[in-house]
Parts: structure tokens; sequence; C-alpha cells
């Protein structure tokens, strides 16, 4: 490798089969590819940032000593937490933890590479309280959201709202066991029926919006200024007309672009989220309007990639390769099918 | 705003092939439950699934590496990363938080 050969830092776990073809990818037009978890800290990965002697930042591992400086990109995906030493009591544990947080946090913070994304911005980029007020702002249509731990709030909405209401979580689902993932919580309609429990909404925060009529949905994927708007029919079978995510072999529509004032208003969200990559999901209705409903800015999409032979992982790639600065600035490019 | 919400700048995700406990019962319902819970299944896929040799991670590759080429060991969050496209990375992936 030359010393001007692209370098992509990719942190994620080692099963993360979105990962791998862009790895691919990324190898076949030479960039050098440094892909760890943060699992393996302390053991086997180092990081060492001085000004004693020289200016450096770097990260060793499996011999292999990066330059932090020199990165093109940092891919941030899914690492698992750190492994510490298993002699150590909980509130050892709990330093070593915080510790490791903040000096490595602050070390790759310092680097000057492109993000897709970095970690802090997908925190506040996820908040759907946030980017649903923000979209609502920028002029996209938005269904009407109760968010409450407010028994007599939501008795009120669902005893005399003129529309289906839905209730959805704000996290990907629930937990039922340690350490298993969160899941198994779909949008639902919910109606008089769960008034016998509704004082559980004192619990915990909870969303609840109006339903909307659907024609199709639109999956969009945003790598960069590329946008991959995928049709979900998602009214031609049951378990996907109120929320996709519950078949795994999704029925798709034909490509369909967006609309150019649909894009003018995402390209001013994602701006205002500071995120290269985001993946967002709209309702289009019967009438053809666009109803935003959230973004997700650590969307998967592979599966898009096998079902429909759409470039994302070479798109990734590309981005990465390319390196910083970033700006949303530059024409959107819509790829289709 | 992100510097409070987000302090430090990681964060970490459950393991996808790690942790995960089947034989734990489902919680009894109770009203301390939050409300999310009246609506929750648990189907984690097929155990049976897992005896499979599902591959291993590939230092020097930087990928996971399986017998037949294709990804079958995300039933847990129901990947199914297949050449053939018989099974999708599926869209279930979005809960691996």
């Amino acid at each position: 490798m030359s010393p001007s050969t692209p370098k992509v830092l990719i942190l994620t776990q080692e099963f993360d089969p979105t990962v791998d073809p862009v790895v691919k990818s990324l190898m076949s037009r030479d960039v050098e590819v440094i892909r760890v978890d943060l699992s393996y800290f302390p053991s086997k990965l180092v990081f060492t940032t001085s000004d004693f002697d020289g200016d450096r930042r770097q990260l060793l591992h499996r011999g292999r000593r990066v330059d932090l400086d020199s990165l093109s990109a940092v891919w941030y995906r899914r690492p698992t937490a750190f492994v510490f030493n298993s002699q150590m009591t909980e509130a050892e544990l709990q330093f070593a933890r915080n510790e490791a947080l903040h000096g490595i946090g602050g070390i790759l913070r310092g680097t000057e590479c492109l993000w897709v994304n970095r970690p802090d911005v997908d925190a506040v980029a996820e908040l759907k309280p946030y980017h649903l007020r923000l979209a609502k702002r920028l002029g996209f249509t938005v269904p009407r959201t109760l968010i409450t731990n407010d028994p007599d709030e939501v008795r009120e909405l669902i005893t005399t709202s003129d529309r289906p209401i839905v209730y959805k979580a704000f996290s990907a689902g629930v937990i039922h066991y340690p350490g298993g993932f969160p899941t198994g919580l779909y949008t639902t309609i919910v109606g008089k029926e769960v008034l016998d429990h509704v004082d559980r909404v004192r619990h915990t925060m909870c969303i609840f919006q109006e339903y909307v009529e659907k024609a199709y949905e639109i999956r969009l994927t945003v790598i960069g200024n590329t946008y991959f708007p995928v049709v979900i029919d998602s009214q031609s079978k049951p378990t996907t007309s109120v929320d996709w995510r519950g078949e795994n072999m999704l029925p798709y529509g034909p490509y369909q672009p967006l609309p150019d004032d649909i894009v003018e208003r995402t390209q001013r969200l994602l701006t205002e989220l500071n995120v290269v990559y985001a993946a967002i999901d709209f309702i289009v209705t019967p009438s053809g309007e666009y109803v935003f409903l959230e973004v997700n800015p650590c969307g998967q999409f592979m599966w898009m990639q096998h079902d429909l032979g759409l470039p994302l992982s070479d798109t990734i790639a590309d981005l990465l390769a390319k390196g910083g600065p970033f700006t949303r600035e530059g024409p959107v490019t819509q790829v289709g099918y | 705003m992100s510097s409070v919400l987000a302090r430090p700048p990681l964060r970490t995700n459950l393991s996808m092939t790690q942790g995960h406990d089947f034989d734990v019962p489902l919680p009894v319902d109770h009203d301390g439950q939050p409300f999310a819970y009246l609506f929750a299944e648990w189907d984690p896929g097929t155990p049976t699934e897992l005896e499979q040799d599902v591959g291993h991670y590939d230092e020097e590759l930087q990928i996971w590496v399986t017998p037949t080429g294709d990804i079958t060991l995300g039933v847990y969050t129901k990947t199914n990363t297949g050449s053939g496209c018989a099974g999708a990375d599926c869209v279930t992936d979005d809960a691996c938080f």
C-alpha cells in the first residue's frame, strides 16, 4: 500500500453481513480496510495518542499500526461492548468502561476524516420526537402524534379520534431476555380494547400516531447524495399492511423516483441532522401525498441489494474511499431498479 | 444537544451471535409492565439452526466465511443473506441495538 492509498476504518462486530460486501468492494479497489470491533479492546486493540515525541494518533491491531490521521473515512456500524478483565468487580468494570468510552471516543472524534455516521450525530438524529418536529418544520406532512406517559391523554385520544390510532415504540422493540435483541414489537393499531390496560402508559414514554391510509410505502436509503427510493407494496399482504417489517420477503412495487420537492426537503432535513447516511420511511397516500414517518440513521440496507440488485455496497464503498469532507449541497442522484 | 445526549461519543450494540438465551420463559403479564408489552411477540427462530456449521470470522479477509458461502447465522435477527437471493438480509436486523 502506498502512502496515498485510501484507508477506511470500520467499527463493527465480526458477524455483520451488511459490512462484508462493502469490505470486498473496498478491497477490490485497493483501499486499505481496517475492520475492528470494540470488543477487541483492551486485549487485542490498542489506541495511543501522544505529542511527547511528535504528534501521533494510532490504533494497533494484529501487529498493524494505523495512523488515525491518515484515514479517509470511518464507518461506524455496530460494534459490541468492550471486554475487560473478568476479575474486575462491577465498580471496576464501570470505571474501566467509562474511561475507555471517554478516551477512545475522544481520540476517534479528533479525526478529521469522513464519518458515516458519527455515533453522537446518530444519537440525536434517531430521536423520533426531535426529527418528527424537524420534518414538520421543513414542510413535510407528518402524522399527528401524541407522545406521553399520561394515561388520561391516551384514553382521550383513543375514545375521541376520528381516525384509527397506532402505537409504536421509540426503540426497535421490547427485550424479553437478558442479552436478547429488542424485537417482536411492530406498529400496532390500537382501539378501545386497550383501555382496560391504558394505565400502563404511565410506566414509560409512549408514542401514538394517527393511522395514515396508504397506497404504498417508500424506504429511502440515502448514501451521501445518492438516493435509493424503494417502493414497498405494503398493502398487498396483511402481514405488511400496518408495518412492513412484519414480513421478511417484502412485496416490492415498481420504481418511483421521488418528486423534486421531497428530495429538496429531505436534503434540508439531513443537513440539519448532519448525517451522511440515513434510511427514511415514507407513506404515499392514495391521493399521492408523501407522509414522512421517520429517519433511521443506522438502518440496514443490504436486503434491498440482494432483492433488487441495487448497488448499495459499491455506493457506500465509493463514499468511504473518497473520504471527506462531505457536503450535501451537491446534486442528488436517484437510482432505480 | 449532541454533546449532552451522546456523552461520550461512542455507542455499542448487542452482538448478533452471542448472549441469546432461548430457555428463559416469557415474562408474566402484569400491570407493572410497559404498555408496549401488550403487543409484543417473541419468536427468535428455530434453535436447531444453531447446530449448523455457521462459519467464522476470517481475520485476514475481514469478512465472515461460511462453508456454503451463504450467511445463515442470523436466525436471531432474521439475517439470512444468501448468494442465491433465496433469503435476503432481512429487515428485522434494524432491531440490532
